[in-house]
């Protein structure tokens, strides 16, 4: 993790994300619950009592985005935390035993990779109906075959290492192979994926809440976007309206990408060459040589 | 004055860990149409050093200090342009793994072609196509193969090939980077004796660079020893058999099987190469040598030259060219610990370059660390 | 103790779309083609080949970690060619393998000691207590002593020649009976071979284990075992005691492996029959004797007929011809001069080129519909 500081991009996303962190956990706690309806007047210019303005309701913006910021969130990463899991379990399963069994599953995440997502979201968000736990749901469902693909094919390589062997020569079953030998080596992929799915969950709930169906017992970012643009607040020219809630969604968004992309880097081979000081095979590789970045 | 000159070389590079010393002055020669092995195990700084003579370090090395002279001229101060008339013309190199350096999607002629058409800019694509087809004979190709791609060779024909590239334009030395590792060893035999054919017929001068001794001693006049980025002892491959002066070549020597002699377990040699970031203190083999005393803790030894030619850098060796017995030097704990350590046991070493501790009989530590602490 | 009758072990080959085209069968890589061994109590057996021989196939095959296409494996007289379950996992616990590799054999993620114990695991060895015992016990047998500086320790804070100790110790902690060592020291230096060349070998001295010892270098097999196998494209073509098949070689692959295996003394520089082109590959292996088509010594018979392994007393076998009669090899035939001048030398290029690309008496393809 120390080598998650030494990346530029890495530090940065994580420092937005801490903050948007702060706002989401601590925030409800500073300015309170979510106005009802009628607590002010409504669509008031950004003031000194009112930092963003208040909506057509006559809410308090800025206690409406910190909010916002925490269903955005939680969304993001359960949703993710679901696909992640569903996905990695796929991944591993399908990559590992290989045969029929890797068929039939690959077959039903192709099934539901080309999907449209947002179809398939519209439509599974109208079923079950627009609350926040549905939305997760749908979310989860739609993004696990992208994970599904890359763990498997992680895996696939995994499979092949020597230690692999070494666990089925003492008689290692599958199940625990999977566990103990390959979960483990996949884990790195695993997170680097994940920042990047939460990413894509995230804004995706925000499209959907655009749309119209996103969680309608909650206010996340997204219903804070779509109700402006329903009150017109883009021609009218309410700035404070919609513009935080876009741009939150755009730097948190950034945010988690920079981190994967310095996940990346990280696992990037370079890393899994053998550390510099050991006695070195007979191909008689000089350890400095062996040392140096892009070097086998 | 030879044909190559290699003096008191001292190759940097910069690592996250620090700044490393590959290779710590080094000095040898290289006649004309001389075999030179280069040998050593890892970590000694046998490849750096080739790189370093061709001048194809990476971004984050560099020849710190000394000199390479080639026909008189000194390599290691010159600018790019002159530099790359050198390169391939009067020296080239066949790199470690080079069965697997061809482009796959080239056919392997135009990649052997490429080094005369970008030297000679005189000879036209014909010219060198039948060039290629000369060099392919020379090493034992079949002409036709020229239009093949790399993919339809067995790792000892792809040797060939990189071995054809390497003589391209005619060069007067080259250096061979462990050309016969990863190849089968009857596949090593007919590359080696390629190589012997090629320094014969084309009066090459060659560098060997190689872990395995025995390959030294069936294709070299000559070999460098070296251990931790400097030059244990030089000399004859003779001289190095019947008389080796260096308690790590002596024992390197041993380590090797014989077929034929005794049929005996090689005492090996205690121990690993040491880490270069922090290398010991004094002679940098010293925690692993058996004749080491406290001198040799204290002060790398000055190289001496005894008749003919042999060189070697050892505190216990005499004024009279005989390497003393442990028995009859001071020795330090660490180098008595040696002689009573389990021959199957390991010896401890932390990675962090802090040099080997001992462990003694019974599992305490005892002897002495590379720094001197007990 | 373990017998190997006629192992078969092949691969099919994808084919290429010229095969497809013309109606060819996937081409089998016969990796392993027919393998008699023992392996008695403790005994060193080194099996050697170069590479395309199919001793890492046979090696993988016995431990079951690679298919088997028809042969037996017995093991104390019981069949275990195709046990499968429990059966199968009390045959791993007495029959374990180290790897090449001592680099990539270990999990990076994973301490010294919960890889040396995992073996307990999963077979159900012991509590943790004992799994504990145990574990310090095979890493001290190993050779890692003092325990107590490598038991937390990871794979990238050892070095090549720890980590295979950490192998053996991990192979040795559930007691098996037979070793199977694929090129155990190939990767690491050679001063380093040693010691766990001593360790195996006290592993047979103390325990009377019996160790398949797998490996390209005959100089190194020599050292170490007390019978010596050499295969070639996928059969053993000749067996015997150490010493004496490497005084007395009875077949043309041995005795020309032999001479020109490098020895450290230059003043020893034999004569090298180094043979033309290279092992010819497993999916075309020529009709005949399969080494006929590189063989110094090959007679008519040889490109006919596959000679049957030929038995020569003291427990020394032979696939050839030539040994039938039980005499010793003749010398090999005069080569053309080593340092061949202009001319010379074009001829033996040709010699070369064409050895390589062309093989005299194949097996095609099958064409069964």
């Amino acid at each position: 993790m120390r080598s998650l500081r030494a990346s530029r991009q890495g530090t940065i996303g994580l420092l937005i994300l801490a903050v948007f962190a702060l706002i989401a956990i601590l925030g409800p706690f500073v300015v309170g619950e979510i106005d009802r309806a009628g607590a002010f007047a409504s669509l008031q210019d950004p003031s000194a009592a009112h930092p963003l303005g208040t909506d057509r309701a006559g809410r308090d913006l800025v206690t409406l985005n910190v909010h916002g910021a925490r269903v955005s969130l939680i969304v993001g990463v359960v949703a993710s935390l679901l696909s992640m899991i569903i996905g990695s379990g796929v991944g591993i399963i399908a990559g590992y035993l290989g045969g029929r069994v890797d068929f039939a599953l690959m077959r039903i995440t192709d099934f539901f990779y080309v999907l449209p997502t947002l179809v398939l979201a519209l439509v599974l968000a109208a079923i079950l109906g627009p609350n926040l736990l549905n939305v997760i749901i749908v979310i989860g469902i739609a993004s696990w075959p992208g994970t599904a693909r890359v763990i498997r094919s992680q895996t696939l390589s995994v499979r092949e290492r020597m230690f692999v062997d070494r666990a089925r020569a003492f008689g290692s079953g599958n199940a625990r192979i999977m566990m103990r030998q390959v979960l483990p080596n996949v884990f790195g992929l695993v997170l680097a994926n994940t920042t990047l799915t939460i990413a894509g969950a995230i804004f995706l709930e925000t499209t959907l809440s655009f749309l119209g169906v996103g969680p309608r017992d909650t206010y996340s970012w997204g219903r804070i976007l779509e109700e402006s643009f329903g009150a017109g607040a883009l021609t009218l020219g309410r700035w404070a309206w919609f513009v935080p809630p876009g741009l939150a969604v755009v730097l948190v968004v950034l945010a988690f990408t920079m981190l994967g992309a310095a996940f990346d880097e990280i696992l990037d081979p370079r890393l899994r060459s053998r550390e510099a000081y050991s006695s070195g095979p007979d191909t008689g590789i000089d350890e400095a040589a062996t040392a140096l970045p892009g070097r086998a | 004055m030879a044909l190559l000159e290699v003096r008191d070389l001292v190759v940097e590079f910069d690592l996250p860990g620090g700044r490393v010393r590959a290779v710590d002055g080094v000095t040898f020669d290289v006649g004309t149409a001389e075999a030179v092995g280069l040998v050593g195990e890892s970590g000694c700084g046998k490849t750096t050093t080739a790189l370093a003579i061709m001048r194809l370090l990476p971004e984050n090395g560099r020849i710190a200090a000394g000199s390479v002279l080639f026909d008189g001229e000194d390599l290691v101060p010159m600018k790019r342009g002159p530099l790359r008339r050198r390169r391939w013309s009067d020296l080239s190199i066949i790199f470690q793994g080079a069965m697997n350096a061809l482009n796959p999607v080239r056919r392997v002629g135009d990649q052997v072609a490429e080094p005369i058409l970008l030297h000679e800019p005189s000879v036209t694509r014909k010219g060198a196509w039948r060039r290629v087809g000369e060099l392919f004979e020379l090493v034992g190709i079949n002409r036709d193969r020229r239009r093949d791609y790399p993919h339809q060779f067995s790792g000892g024909m792809r040797q060939r090939v990189m071995i054809a590239m390497a003589l391209a334009n005619r060069p007067r030395l080259v250096i061979g980077d462990e050309p016969t590792t990863a190849l089968d060893v009857m596949v090593q035999a007919q590359i080696l004796e390629l190589l012997e054919r090629l320094r014969a017929e084309l009066g090459l001068a060659m560098i060997l660079i190689t872990h395995d001794l025995s390959v030294i001693s069936e294709t070299c006049d000559r070999a460098v020893v070296m251990y931790a980025g400097q030059v244990a002892e030089t000399g004859t491959v003779g001289e190095l058999y019947r008389r080796p002066l260096h308690p790590y070549t002596e024992r390197l020597m041993r380590s090797v099987p014989d077929i034929g002699n005794v049929r005996r377990l090689p005492a090996g040699i205690p121990g690993h190469p040491p880490s270069l970031v922090r290398p010991p203190s004094g002679c940098r083999f010293h925690p692993r040598c058996d004749h080491a005393m406290e001198v040799c803790r204290r002060t790398f030894p000055a190289e001496r030259t005894f008749d003919p030619g042999h060189r070697v850098a050892c505190h216990a060796v005499g004024d009279d060219g005989r390497t003393r017995a442990p028995s009859e030097l001071p020795l330090l704990p660490s180098a008595r610990a040696l002689a009573d350590l389990d021959p199957r046991r390991e010896m401890p070493t932390l990675l962090d370059g802090a040099g080997a501790a001992l462990v003694g009989v019974d599992g305490e530590i005892e002897g002495i660390t590379a720094e001197g602490r007990p | 103790m373990i017998e190997l009758r006629g192992l078969r072990v092949a691969f099919a080959r994808r084919r290429s779309f010229g095969e497809v085209v013309r109606g060819l069968l996937a081409p089998s890589v016969r990796a392993v083609d027919g393998v008699d061994l023992e392996l008695r109590r403790g005994e060193i057996v080194a099996l050697v080949g170069e590479s395309g021989s199919g001793k890492t196939t046979t090696g993988r095959a016995i431990v079951r970690l690679g298919p088997i296409s028809a042969g037996q494996i017995l093991m104390e007289g019981r069949d275990v060619t195709a046990i499968r379950g429990v059966d199968l996992r009390a045959y791993r616990r007495r029959v374990q393998i180290i790897f090449q590799d001592p680099y990539e054999s270990l999990d990076p993620r994973r301490s010294v000691t919960d890889q040396v114990a995992e073996p307990l695991i999963v077979q159900g060895i012991g509590n943790r207590a004992e799994r504990r015992e145990r574990v310090d016990r095979a890493l001290e047998e190993a050779g890692l002593r003092p325990v107590a500086l490598y038991r937390d320790r990871y794979p990238h804070e050892l070095s090549g020649g720890q980590r295979q100790r950490v192998a053996i110790a991990s192979a040795m902690v559930l007691e098996p009976d037979v070793l199977v060592a694929d090129e155990p020291v190939s990767m690491l230096d050679v001063s380093l071979r040693s010691g766990i060349l001593r360790v195996m070998m006290d592993l047979r001295e103390q325990r009377g284990i019996g160790i398949l010892f797998i490996t390209h270098d005959l100089s190194l097999a020599w050292l170490i075992a007390d019978r010596i196998a050499v295969m070639y494209l996928g059969r053993i073509v000749e067996v015997g005691p150490a010493e004496i098949l490497v005084r007395d070689p009875r077949h043309p692959y041995t005795k020309a492996l032999l001479s020109v295996m490098p020895s450290p003394d230059p003043a020893r520089r034999r004569k090298r029959a180094i043979l033309r082109g290279e092992t010819p590959d497993p999916s075309l292996i020529p009709a005949g004797c399969r080494f006929h088509t590189r063989c110094p010594l090959v007679f008519d018979r040889c490109r006919a007929e596959d000679p049957p392994d030929f038995e020569l007393g003291e427990g020394r076998r032979s696939a050839c011809w030539l040994a039938e009669g039980g005499e010793p090899l003749p010398d090999f035939p005069a080569e053309a001069p080593r340092l061949a001048s202009a001319s010379a030398h074009h001829a033996s290029a040709k010699m070369t080129a064409d050895a390589a690309s062309a093989e005299p008496s194949l097996v095609e393809p099958d064409r069964r519909p």
